[in-house]
């Protein structure tokens, strides 16, 4: 049975495969890989190889298991309960719960930790502990792996605490016992790791097999968010505020953001200082705006039958992400005070990011697809597509221009350009949307097309 | 208000999906599109609604190109499928939503809802819930009162009685009827159902393969011995 689910599993995988989402994956995983690959060379060159490296494996696999939870978290979206098709046949649970666990072994998110410090293996570590360290660390990225498999796979607080308790005491006990490195000797303390991590994962895999759920499309809303009025403007925030994929990328990961702002400006208003800033601040609008008209995707047939604009949504959206990032703006606001920043750099970063930024991201509409909305993650590539990914380089140009003005110019000449700009962008957006309106309508088809695929 | 095709083509790729050299459907008609699967129905009704682009021809509702004018959103109301719907939105909200695009004050909005509460059965309105989460019969009733709600001078239903239970569905073809009388609306509807389109329509197009073979006259229900004739269910 478990062959045939593997099967069913791979025939799925096979025909959903699309070679402009895989292509953009590769790259943007191909660009983390550079990454990876250049920090290590650094520290390798800063450091020279060292004798007694490996035991720095561990302790970094200890390190990573809370990032890593959190990455995949985010990222990590597998097949959790059977579907009605494979509920209404003699399929086990038993057989579904194993195939779960070979699933996490093949699942690619399981494998990013181990291939992102295989650079770091290779380099600074006698070659026969090159193999054993990627072992340890794909042993501890699967203990996450079915830790968030039975994540997903439990419903409401009650079942998901469980799994929140038992890996924050994984990570206590990992690090506790990673530690011991340099007490035993290596290949003793890594065979008792592997056994620890096997202990996790048969943790998390037992808990994940009591765990029974139904797929039940028609579930009743616990909390009802209400609007005053339904309009066309109040479609752009109840859709956000009523999709957890939204919200997540629009209300959580600014946080990021912001977080480093604060850590940056202990070390100085810095280059990297400033691009935190504006990071932080056209966080939510880039994250919505990769995908113009991706929400609407999924009722345009409605919408193109009634007597609405196309221009007039458009319009909406600028405005929309213009209060949207007004919030990142106002949790950076303490920094005036604390980091002794002008306050101009906020309304000029405000300024720019809505006038230029967001309108830098309207022509989306022209190319996106429609979005999932009820998909719990926002970075699973639906709605993505070669097209998407590579107009997602245009967003550089905006962030290449504020970086250049804070590089090149004096600080008051950086913000009063960065601040004309963002007025010029406010100036013409309703020409710039008044054309790519129409180069929409002209269009049109195409798009409707991609939306009903 | 009459809709005019004019030499209307549709083809994906090399296969013709539809070919209608002229057709007029004269205001206040009550049409009946009948016809197996792949007939052409929803292919045509989506190009009446600027869904899809034609290979070639036009379609006009009162002398006006759908293509090029948009005056035909303000009066026309229509309902295909699931994509029609907003379903982040609770019923009210859609409704509201709909009544607000169309200039409809909450009064009028809330006369109009009224009609169709034999058809809401109570399961619709004040029910806490988003569209995504009703049942297919439920979702059905709130894209036809979506559609209805507006008081339209061209109403395009794509298989209006799918999904729903008996009652509703007689609910339904009376609450068309009832629209078609009362205020002239021009009705173009498609089903599988031969009952229903036979009792309500006053035109049946019988479609097979992209073309309009038959053209039938049912103000009295004659056209259904062709069509039972043509579908071979007389003796079933």
């Amino acid at each position: 049975m478990l062959k045939l689910l593997l099967k069913l599993w791979a025939d799925q995988k096979r025909r959903d495969f699309k070679w402009g989402r895989f292509l953009g994956m590769a790259y943007f995983f191909g660009l983390f890989m550079m990454v990876c690959i250049v920090v290590t060379l650094a520290i390798y060159e800063a450091s020279g190889p060292q004798a007694g490296m490996e035991v720095a494996v561990p302790l970094l696999a200890a390190m990573l298991i809370v990032p890593d939870f959190l990455h995949k978290l985010l990222m990590k979206h597998d097949e959790t309960a059977m579907d009605h098709y494979l509920k209404s046949r003699p399929v086990s649970e038993r057989a579904w719960n194993r195939f779960l666990l070979v699933s996490n072994v093949l699942n690619f998110w399981n494998w990013t930790l181990p291939l992102s410090l295989l650079p770091f293996c290779i380099l600074f570590l006698p070659w026969p502990l090159v193999v054993p360290s990627m072992l340890l660390l794909l042993a501890v990225s699967l203990v996450g792996g079915v830790a968030i498999t039975a994540f997903r796979k439990a419903r409401g607080w009650s079942g998901v605490w469980p799994v929140l308790a038992a890996m924050a005491l994984w990570a206590v006990v990992a690090g506790c016992y990673s530690l011991t490195v340099f007490l035993l000797p290596w290949w003793v303390h890594v065979v008792g790791f592997l056994l620890l991590c096997a202990g996790g994962v048969a943790l998390f895999y037992d808990y994940l097999c009591d765990i029974r759920r139904y797929e039940e499309s028609h579930e009743h809303s616990r909390r009802l968010f209400r609007v005053g009025s339904s309009s066309l403007f109040s479609m752009e925030y109840v859709s956000v505020l009523r999709s957890k994929r939204l919200r997540v990328a629009v209300l959580i990961l600014p946080l990021v953001f912001v977080l480093n702002v604060y850590l940056q400006m202990s070390q100085g208003q810095n280059f990297m200082f400033y691009m935190m800033f504006l990071f932080s601040v056209f966080a939510p609008s880039m994250m919505l705006g990769q995908w113009v008209f991706g929400i609407e995707g999924n009722y345009f047939d409605g919408l193109w039958t009634k007597p609405v604009s196309i221009r007039q949504i458009l319009e909406n959206k600028f405005w929309f992400y213009a209060l949207l990032d007004v919030w990142p703006t106002l949790l950076v606001l303490p920094v005036v005070w604390l980091g002794n920043v002008s306050p101009w750099l906020l309304v000029a970063t405000w300024l720019f990011t809505t006038g230029v930024g967001n309108l830098s991201l309207m022509p989306t509409c022209l190319i996106s697809s429609r979005i999932e909305l009820f998909q719990s993650a926002f970075f699973n590539y639906q709605g993505a597509s070669l097209a998407v990914n590579l107009y997602g380089l245009i967003i550089f140009v905006p962030l290449a221009i504020y970086g250049l003005c804070l590089w090149l110019l004096p600080e008051v000449g950086a913000l009063v350009a960065l601040s004309l700009l963002g007025l010029l962008g406010f100036a013409l957006h309703r020409v710039v949307i008044e054309w790519l309106a129409r180069l929409y309508e002209q269009r049109r088809y195409k798009s409707f097309e991609r939306y009903r695929q | 208000m009459e809709i005019k095709i004019n030499q209307l083509v549709k083809k994906y790729g090399q296969q013709t999906v539809l070919d209608i050299p002229e057709l007029t459907i004269g205001s206040g008609e009550l049409v009946g599109l009948v016809g197996n699967n792949g007939a052409g129905k929803t292919t045509l009704m989506r190009l009446m609604l600027d869904l899809i682009e034609a290979t070639k021809g036009s379609i006009e509702v009162d002398g006006r190109p759908v293509v090029s004018d948009d005056t035909w959103k303000l009066s026309t109301g229509s309902f295909i499928d699931g994509h029609f719907l907003i379903d982040f939105y609770t019923p009210e909200e859609y409704f509201g939503f709909i009544a607000r695009v169309y200039g409809l004050s909450p009064d009028i909005l809330n006369d109009r809802l009224a009609n169709y509460q034999s058809l809401m059965h109570g399961e619709i309105l004040g029910t806490e819930k988003y569209l995504r989460q009703f049942s297919e019969g439920n979702r059905q009733k709130i894209g036809i009162i979506g559609a209805m709600l507006i008081n339209p001078k061209v109403l395009i239903l794509d298989e209006p009685f799918n999904y729903l239970d008996p009652t509703s569905q007689i609910t339904v073809a009376r609450l068309i009827s009832e629209m078609n009388i009362r205020l002239g609306t021009t009705v173009i509807i498609s089903s599988h159902n031969l009952n229903f389109v036979s009792e309500i329509s006053s035109r049946i197009l019988l479609l097979e393969k992209g073309h309009v073979i038959k053209d039938l006259d049912n103000e009295d229900g004659d056209a259904t011995k062709e069509l039972e004739d043509y579908f071979n269910t007389a003796e079933l």
